[in-house]
Parts: C-alpha cells; structure tokens; sequence
C-alpha cells in the first residue's frame, strides 16, 4: 500500500529549507519508494495554528510531519537546549551530526518520545547586526537587541543590553524606527528581511565556537511511523537520519556564504581572541543558571554539557 | 427548584462578572504598556544625558519592562476569554437576518434554537479539547484519567500536567494560563446551555 | 470527490447556514470542522485545532490591539469626544446648505481617527448628532443616511480593525497599511461632504441652512477638541514615530482617553464596568469570527482551493484590470447581504495568492498594501447597502420618528460616492500608495 505523508511547517515556499531541503527530501523519497511514498508540503503555516503548535500537531497526529525549532515550545526540550548554549556550536555539520547522536541515544526515548524524529540539526553561526559598532563587551550596553532564543535573551541581558523578543517579520520595521538597535540571527536570514540594508556592522565571534546557534527538527507522528509497510519505512529511515541531518546542518552553513557576500560592503567586525576570552568569561553566569535550571528539570547540566562538547569534537 | 428568571438573572451576573473581571486583564496590559513606555523614554534621556558606558550605571533600574509583550497578550487574552460567555448571553454574535421577514415567527424562533446549538456544541468541543493543553493524553493506556483525578491520586495528575511550557521571554509557567482559558471556556459551555434553554422556551411559548 | 470539490462546496453550504440565520461565526466554524474531518479521513486533524486554536487566536499579541481600540473609542464617548467634534464641526459648517450633515461627516471622520470600528463611530456620533439634526430641521433619511456613511470613516481612517485583521492574513505591516488608508480615507471625507452638497442643491428642505456663527464663537467650540487631537497625536505620532509598536499605541490611546473622561466625569465606576462590558461583548463577536475563520481557512487550505484557484486564474490569461474588478464588484454584492469581517476571512487568503501573481505595472511589494486599501473600501460599501447594512440598523433604531425605507433612500448617494472614489482608486494607485512611498521609500 502506498504512503502520503502531510509536512507542515512555518517557512515560506521560498525559504531555503523547503525548497533546497524538503523538496528535494520529497523528490528522492518518491524515486527510491518508485512513487510510493509521497511527500504533500504545506508551507507558511497553511493548515493552521501558529509555529509553536506544530510539534504537538504531530504528536496528536494532525499532521503527519513537521518542521519546527524545538526553541519555539521554550521549557519542553530542555536537553536540546545544550546546543543552543554561547559559545556552544563549533563546525555546522559537526554540530548537527552531534545532536543527532544525542537524539538517537537519549532524546529519542526522552524528551521526543511523543514522535519519532527524523532529523536534527543546527544552523550556521549567529552573528550580531547592529547599526553601532559592537567591538566589545562595554558596546553591547543600553543596546536594545532583538534575541532569538531564550538562552541568548538571557546572553544578551548579562551583558548589559536588552533584549527584545519579536518574530523574525518584525525586526525591519523596528529597526527603522530605532526600537531595537540590532538583531542576532546567523547570516542566512539577512537579506529576506534586508538587515544588510538596515544596519551597517556585522560582529562576528572568531575562533572555533560560534556565538550561538538554533537547533531544528523534523518529527514524525508515532503512529504515522509505524502504520508504515516495513519496505517504505526502511526507504524513509535511509533518507532521513544521520546523514540527512548533517547535511542539513551543513547545508544551512553553506546558505549563509552568498548573504555575507552581498553585506560585505559594510563593517563586517572581527572580534580578537582577547576580546572573545573576555565575552566567554562574562557568558559564565549564563552556564551556571542553565546548570542550575537543568537540575531544576532532573538532569545533570554539567554533564550534558561535557556530553555535547565531547560529540561535537568526535564529530569534527 | 429555580425559576427561570432567577436562573436567568444569575447567568447573567455571572456572565458578566466574568467579563469585568477579565476587563481588568485590558486595563492591566494598558497600565503596564504606559509604564514601559514612559520608562524606555527615560532611560533614553538618561543614555542621553551621560556618556554610554556610566549610563547603564545611572539608575539601573530605569528600563523598560522586559517581556512588555508576553504581559499585555496574556492580560488582553483573558479578557478575550472571559468576554465569551457575555457576549453569548448578550447575543452578541452577528446573524444575517435578511430573510427574517419571510420566514415567520414559528420558523425564525426554531433558527434562533438551532444557532444558539450550534454555538453551544462548539463550545463544548473546544471545552473537551482545550483540556489537552494542560493534560497531556496518556499514551497507550486507557486508563482514565478523571478515575485518578478523583480517586485523589495526585501523581497521576501531576505527571499529566503540562507544567513543562514557558512563555518565550519570561519564561512563565503557562499552564496557569490555560487553566483560566478552560475554566472560561466551561463557563462559556454553561452560558451557551442556558442560551438553548432560553430559546426553547420562547419557542415553546410561542408568543410574539 | 475530489478533496478540491469538496472545499468548493464548502461554500453554498456556508452561505445556507448563514440565511438560515445560524451566527455566521459558528456557520464558519461547523464548515471548517466539518470539511477538515471529511479530507482528513479521521478526528484528528480536527481535535488538534480544538485544542489549540482558541487559546493561539486569543492570546496574540499582534490581535490584542483590537479590544485596545473597542475600549478606546468607549473611553472616547464617555469623554464627550463625539459631542465636541460634532459641536465645533458644526460652528464651521451649520450655516452651508446641508452644513449640520456635512459637520455629523466631519465629526465621525475626527472620531475615526481615534476609533478602530464603524459600529462605534456611527453609534457614538448618532447619539450625539440626531438629536441636534432633528431640532434643526433635517430630513429622517438624509440625518441617518450621511451618519450611517460618516460610521464607515470609522473603519476607513486609521487606525482600522479591518486592516489589522488584513495585514495578518496577507502578511502586510499594519503600518504601512495604516499610511496608505489616510489619502482615501481623507478622500471619502470629502466625498461624503460633497455628496451632501449635491444631494441638498436637489433637496433643498432635506438640509437648510442655519444662521452663520460669528468667529469668536467659532474659535471657542474649537478649544474643547483639544483631547481629540492630543491623543491623535500621541497614537499615530507614536506609531510613526518609532517610539512605540501599534499595540502600544491603543494601549496609550485607551489611558489617553480614560484620563480625558475621568475629568469630564464621565468615567465613574458604572461607566468603567458598562464599557468593559461593551468591550467585551464585541470583541467577543470579532474573535469567535476570527477563530471560526482560521478553522475554515484551514478546511480550504488542507484541500488545496486557494492553491488550485490561483493556478487557474493565473493560467486564464484574463486582464489583472478584469481580475482586480470582478474581485471588488463581488465584495459589493456579497456586501448586500454579508458581514464585512467574515467576507475578508473568507476571501482574502484565497485572494492574496492571485493578485500577487498578477501585474499591474506597480511594484509587486505595493501591489498588496493597495490591495488591501481596495478591499476594505469595497468590503466597507455592505455597511450603507440594503437590505443588511449594520450600520444603517444601527442609526435608524436610534432615528424614533424615521423608517427604515427612509434611511435605505437616505443612504444611497453615499454608496455611488463611494463607488467613485473606489474607481479613482483602481484607476490612480498612486493616490493610495504616495505617502507610503514618501515615509518608507
Ligand atoms: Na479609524
Ligand atoms: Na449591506
């Protein structure tokens, strides 16, 4: 019997991940399966809710698949936070790689045993834009930044600025206005809302570590999983998996390349090795309260905290 | 056993009690977005008046009011719940009654009926529902959950209690949140029963 | 049949359910539920929109302007906002032919500016204006005709419930939307005025002219409209200016206003509970439709009928001219007989794929504010047309001694003025998009 599996997500149909991720997932799942499996997208959030309904839509199986960012159900996926932590995300693929390696061996059967996860991943380095110079700590003071995690809202409060939360559509207007004076996000998603044109410094945090990064997952109702013929989803768990979720990781790295080129007309900063020991200093207290919030949750912080730094580096 | 004026009088205190009691919701975000507001103008004086780095050393306190968004859609969203059992008994929800006339009065009070129905069975649908925002489903296990509830096994209850989500900025607890929509949403599938009942009568009455 | 013909027939079903007078809201929500079940094949589709759609449409930050702006124009009449305006309107314009009808249009424009909804401004201008119409002379149907079209001003001028609901479903800035409604807004404005005009060169008795009003005086009644324009200033100017976000805004307009009517006296603790209890009753009215919307957007989504709509109007080789006219005739028609909010619903998301396909030689990111601008104005005309205008229903039950026909015949002018200024907006979107381009390059 032949299997169409529904894909919910919030990206537009021009984004990216749904046209050089999903598409393609779609393309190569419905020739290895010889048309038998059968990927139907729905972008933009058109089957309703909002973003942060979409993991339990698949939980509850109104959906089969979904596309979301485990970030958007703040406090739920409170071990995958680990790899949203400053300083945390060193290579793309690495990362992604590392994170599915912990998916597979905790989260699975933890805090994703609602759905069956097909792939996680990371995207590439999140830099700070802004339209004054940030080229060290003391600049980030009074600033008002738009942040998009929570741990990097916690990041940018300890050191001195404060951040602003508002979806990713908002940041242009306020930034015209001067309501905020920057935004953190990786270099990918600047020019779909022009930041290149609104703000004239890019901070970039040099060395192996990133100064942050997001992580996403594509999760399957249970259900859906295992109502598979067991050929299919064979088929499916050979597209999916490992290697998907590295490329995907990669594949977002990649994406932001062509962005930092068409901002590279304006001041693009480097931060020293001194200044970013002094930014990894002063992120401390961000470590601590994550620790003590994970003990709070029943888990080891600390340990989950070596654990993740321990896959990335067998993962480079 | 009550009359049915006296019922009618008390849902309608209690419809509308609710309803004030969720205005204040409104008049909380409105007080609370005004004094963000004039904090952030202060804090930009401030910034302006010293140079940037004494600045954030200059009444530290005067910013503005971190997560001013998640306090006003919360104040405002239960207002928003709140007002629905009100404008039910108010009948508030717009009708098209271009073909009232043509109808008659028999016929018109049986529509009457049948719309304040429909509006009760949603009301009882998102009710059901809605209760999985703070309970989650048990999974492969049919026991049940309100045998537990009221048995008082209180674990069963606490491990089903959505308590894990947070508000993005803040990061309050949502689940009190929840619990006040639902309990509007219970007062809303009361009214809304009320509302069949009134209508049944005034069709069984007949009468102008 | 096909999952496409199925959310075709979604709509004779909808629009049954709506002339067997079951409240539209629910109409909505049965179709989409029911329709989203039928695709689905199974409940579950349709229990997890249960479960989460009431509480994400009523917790929203970006909604949670619209009871800001209700309880704003409640605060506003308790204030006598309406009164003055209405006062100083017609110190300047009493003593014109028609000129106590051109100043009720002037007011509700003044009020608008401060008011998100039609309902509010007719029904806080009619309580104030019929009466002095009345004493002056005026006819029954040209006094409820020109208050029932000042009402849509409302809505028209910013700020506008309509175009917040708009700006979510296309994806458009609220404030964009809200610069490029002043020019049209203005616009209607004046035609309403000129209308008036027209109407007593014709009817000289529907509207005499009263004694001229020396310059002292008039400065005089200008003073207490001071409130009016503070607060204005202080919501628009914020919102322009940067120092606060829309929301924000109504939230400063609602303290604005509940300052100005706590010393007016008008806001004791009876007042405050009865305008928290008008709040809510239509605000409640506006979200159950919004929710119901989102169940049955959902239901057309799933089966793919805004998708395969747009794929074959892009296909048909039509005119954009056609397309964009035929769009706008259809919301005066549906108009006739529909509510301006459930039309948008059901429309603009099966519409906003479309128009943004088609060229009209104006840069593809205007095409969708001045689309907007179209639609609410078209959308607007069902609140002055027979047989169902709401805010034809509303003047005329505060209008003791005029009859329904009277305010029907009343009313019609001010459509064909409205019609006008719909052509000159299709034909110049220039007119709409000037300010936009000048504040947003
Ligand atoms: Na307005
Ligand atoms: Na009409």
């Amino acid at each position: 019997q032949d299997v169409t599996l529904r894909v919910h997500h919030f990206l537009p149909e021009r984004a990216s991940l749904h046209a050089q991720l999903l598409v393609p997932l779609a393309e190569r799942l419905d020739e290895a399966s010889e048309g038998r499996i059968k990927l139907e997208l729905f972008p933009a959030m058109s089957l309703g809710g909002r973003p942060g309904d979409l993991y339990d839509q698949a939980v509850d199986g109104a959906v089969d698949i979904v596309l979301t960012l485990p970030g958007y159900t703040a406090g739920r996926f409170n071990q995958t936070e680990v790899f949203e932590l400053p300083f945390m995300m060193r290579d793309a693929r690495a990362t992604a790689s590392a994170f599915w390696d912990l998916i597979e061996s905790e989260l699975q059967d933890g805090e994703y045993d609602e759905t069956q996860i097909l792939g996680g991943w990371v995207h590439g380095p999140g830099v700070i834009h802004s339209s004054k110079p940030v080229e060290k700590l003391e600049d980030l003071a009074g600033m008002e930044l738009r942040g998009p995690t929570r741990v990097i809202t916690d990041l940018l409060g300890e050191f001195g600025a404060t951040p602003v939360g508002m979806p990713l559509p908002s940041i242009p207007e306020n930034l015209s206005k001067g309501v905020i004076q920057g935004a953190v996000v990786p270099w990918e998603v600047v020019p779909s809302i022009k930041l290149q044109e609104l703000v004239s410094n890019h901070t970039e945090v040099t060395g192996d570590e990133a100064l942050y990064t997001a992580t996403f997952v594509l999760a399957m109702n249970l259900d859906a999983y295992d109502d598979m013929p067991d050929e299919l989803r064979d088929i499916l768990d050979a597209e999916t998996g490992k290697a998907f979720s590295a490329d995907a990781g990669a594949a977002m790295a990649e994406w932001d390349a062509p962005s930092r080129e068409i901002s590279s007309g304006n001041n693009i900063i480097q931060l020293s090795a001194e200044e970013v020991a002094r930014w990894k200093a002063a992120a401390q207290p961000v470590y601590d309260r994550w620790i003590a919030r994970a003990e709070g949750e029943g888990f080891d912080g600390a340990a989950a905290i070596e654990t993740a730094r321990g896959l990335i580096e067998s993962n480079m | 056993m009550m009359s049915f004026v006296t019922i009618e009088r008390r849902m309608e205190q209690l419809a509308g009690g609710l309803a004030v009691l969720g205005g204040l919701g409104l008049l909380f975000a409105t007080a609370m977005t005004c004094a963000s507001i004039l904090l952030k103008l202060l804090r930009r004086g401030l910034d302006w008046l010293f140079p940037p780095v004494d600045a954030v050393l200059v009444l530290e306190a005067v910013r503005p009011i971190l997560g001013e968004e998640e306090l006003v859609t919360y104040g405002v969203g239960v207002a928003l719940f709140a007002a629905l059992p009100w404008c039910m008994i108010r009948r508030g929800h717009i009708k098209v009654d271009l073909l009232e006339p043509l109808f008659g009065g028999r016929f018109n009070r049986a529509l009457d009926l049948l719309g304040d129905l429909a509006l009760a069975v949603i009301a009882y649908l998102i009710l059901t529902r809605q209760w999985f925002l703070i309970f989650k489903k048990a999974r492969r296990s049919e026991e049940s959950f309100f045998g537990a509830l009221f048995s008082g096994d209180v674990s069963v209850v606490g491990d089903r209690l959505r308590d894990g989500q947070e508000s993005q900025i803040l990061g309050l607890p949502l689940w009190p949140t929840y619990m006040v929509a639902e309990l509007c949403v219970a007062v809303f599938f009361m009214v809304a029963c009320f509302c069949v009942l009134r209508s049944a009568r005034a069709l069984w009455r007949g009468g102008a | 049949m096909t999952d496409f013909q199925l959310g075709l027939l979604g709509f004779p079903v909808l629009l049954c359910l709506i002339a067997l007078r079951i409240p539209i809201a629910a109409a909505m929500f049965i179709v989409g539920l029911g329709g989203t079940y039928l695709v689905a094949g199974n409940m579950r589709m349709m229990d997890s929109q249960l479960k989460t759609f009431a509480y994400g449409t009523l917790m929203n930050y970006s909604l949670s302007i619209i009871p800001l702006f209700l309880l704003m124009s409640e605060f506003a009449t308790r204030g006598g906002m309406s009164a003055a305006l209405f006062r100083a309107a017609g110190a300047w314009l009493g003593h014109r032919r028609g000129g106590l009808a051109m100043a009720a249009v002037g007011a509700s424009a003044g009020f608008g500016a401060m008011c998100g909804s039609s309902l509010a401004t007719a029904s806080s201008m009619g309580r104030v204006a019929l009466p002095e119409l009345r004493r002056a002379g005026y006819s029954g149907a040209l006094s409820t005709g020109a208050l029932a079209a000042g009402g849509t001003l409302g809505i028209l001028i910013p700020p506008s419930v309509v175009l917040v609901i708009y700006a979510i479903l296309a994806e458009e800035n609220i404030e964009r939307l809200f610069t490029a409604a002043f020019i049209p807004g203005a616009i209607a404005m004046i035609g309403y005025m000129v209308t008036v005009a027209i109407y007593t060169r014709f009817v000289p008795e529907a509207g005499r002219a009263l004694p001229r009003m020396p310059y002292r005086e008039r400065f005089a009644v200008l003073l207490p409209v001071w409130p009016v324009a503070v607060i204005f200033a202080l919501v628009i100017g914020g919102i322009y200016t940067g120092a606060f976000s829309p929301t924000a805004a109504a939230a400063v307009g609602v303290a604005g206003t509940a300052v100005v009517a706590w010393f007016a006296g008008g806001l004791g603790l009876a007042a405050l509970r009865e305008a928290l209890l008008n709040t809510a009753k239509t605000s409640g009215m506006i979200f159950f439709i919004v929710l119901s919307a989102g169940v049955l957007n959902s239901f057309l989504s799933s089966a793919q009928v805004p998708q395969s709509l747009a794929a074959y109007f892009l296909s048909a080789e039509l005119s954009p001219w056609v397309i964009l006219i035929g769009m706008l005739l259809l919301y005066v028609v549906l108009g006739t007989v529909m509510d301006s909010l459930a039309m948008i619903f059901l429309t603009v998301p099966i519409f906003i794929p479309i128009i943004a396909g088609l060229d009209f030689g104006i840069p593809p990111a205007e095409v969708g504010i001045w689309f907007g601008i179209l639609v609410l104005m078209s959308a607007e005309i069902g609140l002055i047309t027979p047989p169902v205008g709401l805010n034809l229903f509303v003047i005329n039950a505060m209008a003791d001694e005029t009859r329904i026909g009277q305010t029907y015949r009343g009313a019609l002018p001010f459509v064909l003025s409205d019609l006008v200024r719909i052509a000159l907006l299709v034909a110049f979107p220039g007119i709409t998009l000037w300010l936009v381009r000048l504040f947003y390059g």
